[in-house]
């Protein structure tokens, strides 16, 4: 896959394109893309048992992005050649986002949400998507559903918008994700356990290293777990 | 010039020489069919301790999103004695580690490659580190710390309460190092545009960057120089841009307008950009921190940052 970038200008040009005239702009090499990417939205609409109508309404919106973000990490790794590398590419999403599938963000966030197609680098929809799943990766598809699929959208900023100064601990963000997949979802919800777990390991992180206390990742986890009970 | 303040005992540089920290540089290969291949770091500055540097591959095979990276290094300390107890760093019979954190800022992934323990009683001895990378994982540089830490407090006596006793705490740096893997490393933001009518120069500062994150790059930022106006063969880009007046003057003009524009967008968080604080590596905050610190800058008054930037770029000519 030749992967092609756009530039803030580019993609601002092609966003107010779109959002104009409606047309997808889609170069003639990118049409596979645009279809298996079309059909793996259309499958998660069905696995949720919704209609497009339907997106924005209760917590559909965060299954969705949960069962078509999944799908499309795991096909564009493993059809396309998406890795961390390109992925940290934001020219990359950008041009995913106003020039593929424009159709599919304007369908998640309406059009009016530039920050979503090209504006805003750790907003664009579908980075976050791919990230989301990257950071909480469980080793396969069924277990990374299984820990994600009582979460909400605030848990996908909390983690995909807490990077940290130098980039993402992702072994320990995926042992923080493990940690609160299991814990009962009334509990989670009423403290906003994940969210304060980021915020005090935003702060411990500055004088020490996860990984190198006492039980690695795992045990600090729960030293930040134990923190709020 | 930033300071801050450790609440418990850290490194110093008298710690470094009682204990006879001596590190060599950082081996570097690739595996490729079964094979390793050792790739070749230039060293552009600095010393074993404080230095940055490119890899390249003699074969020109290696490439980060296609192969690995494997990385290595060994260092020795002779005394480790003065590290523990009174004037050190962790209680007597507390137990040190030494790791190595890397940061890819680029691919946004950072880690830690814990290599050592170190005890009181400690002689010479030598410690040796070994990571792989993956490929498709590193981007741009890779910076590498290595840094003491605690491993494991002891029994700490009464009297030595005062150290950090939170195991996996950071205890200070003993060298560090930047090693560009892909791309031109740090590449000031200038671009020449053909815009015929328009000013010889402009500034391009995106007003929705976030300075406390995002990068200084083209991208965000940039100073823009218009190949169109009559004026452009006097900047001289073909040849020598520092031996052009006219170059000098719209790269100082051009700085004061991207600090002063940093200022207006950072607000309260200006200070803290002064002190060295709440900043991501390579954003634009970082960049008005080493003006600032490095290169002198004046910021206290728009005239004394206007003047400053200027006598700077006229030494350079």
């Amino acid at each position: 896959m030749d992967w092609k970038e756009l530039s803030r200008d580019e993609s601002h040009q092609m966003y107010d394109y779109y959002c104009d005239s409606d047309e997808i702009n889609c170069p003639d090499q990118y049409i596979p893309l645009r279809e298996d990417i079309l059909l793996l939205f259309s499958n998660a609409l069905n696995r949720i048992g919704i209609t497009e109508e339907q997106i924005s309404q209760k917590n559909n919106s965060y299954q969705l992005d949960l069962f078509f973000g999944i799908k499309l990490y795991t096909t564009l790794n493993q059809k396309y050649g998406m890795d961390v590398r390109l992925a940290s590419s934001e020219g990359v999403w950008r041009f995913l986002s106003v020039c593929v599938v424009p159709d599919l963000v304007a369908k998640r966030y309406g059009k009016d949400h530039p920050d979503r197609f090209w504006k805003k680098s750790k907003r664009l929809w579908l980075r976050v998507l791919w990230w989301y799943i990257y950071l909480s990766w469980q080793g396969s598809e069924d277990a990374t559903i299984e820990t994600l699929k009582e979460n909400s959208t605030d848990e996908i900023l909390q983690l995909v918008d807490r990077c940290g100064r130098g980039g993402y601990r992702v072994d320990l963000y995926r042992e923080l994700m493990r940690k609160n997949g299991l814990v009962e979802i009334a509990e989670r919800r009423k403290n906003q356990l994940f969210r304060k777990m980021m915020v005090l390991n935003t702060a411990r992180v500055q004088v020490l290293e996860p990984e190198l206390t006492t039980g690695g990742n795992r045990g600090y986890v729960e030293t930040l777990y134990n923190y709020f009970q | 010039m930033s300071e801050s303040f450790s609440p418990y005992p850290v490194l110093n540089s008298n710690h470094c020489i009682e204990i006879g920290y001596v590190t060599e540089m950082p081996g570097f290969r690739y595996t490729e069919n079964f094979e390793e291949y050792p790739l070749q770091l230039d060293v552009s500055g600095g010393n074993t301790v404080n230095f940055s540097g490119k890899l390249t591959d003699p074969r020109c095979a290696w490439y980060p999103s296609t192969h690995d990276l494997i990385f290595s290094k060994v260092c020795r300390i002779t005394s480790a004695y003065s590290l523990f107890g009174k004037n050190g760093i962790a209680p007597a019979n507390a137990v040190l580690g030494l790791a190595v954190r890397w940061i890819s800022s680029k691919s946004d992934e950072r880690g830690v490659i814990p290599f050592g323990e170190i005890i009181r009683t400690d002689s010479v001895a030598t410690y040796s580190a070994e990571y792989r990378f993956n490929k498709g994982i590193l981007k741009g540089s890779l910076k590498l710390q290595t840094v003491l830490y605690l491993k494991d407090p002891g029994t700490p006596a009464a009297s030595e309460m005062y150290f950090a006793l939170r195991p996996g705490t950071i205890l200070g740096t003993l060298d560090q190092s930047e090693v560009f893997i892909d791309g031109n490393g740090s590449v000031f933001p200038i671009s020449i545009v053909n815009a015929p009518g328009k000013s010889l120069w402009n500034v391009y500062y995106d007003e929705t960057a976030d300075p406390l994150q995002d990068p200084f790059n083209g991208e965000y930022v940039e100073i823009r120089l218009n190949k169109a106006h009559p004026d452009f063969d006097a900047l001289k880009i073909e040849t020598s841009m520092t031996e052009s007046t006219l170059f000098l003057e719209v790269i100082s003009s051009a700085m004061f307008v991207i600090v002063e524009a940093a200022k207006d967008s950072l607000g309260e968080d200006w200070n803290n950009v002064l002190n060295g604080i709440g900043y991501d590596p390579g954003s634009i905050a970082e960049a008005i921190n080493f003006f600032v610190t490095h290169l002198q800058w004046d910021v206290s008054t728009s005239a004394k940052l206007a003047g400053s930037i200027k006598k700077f770029f006229e030494t350079k000519k």
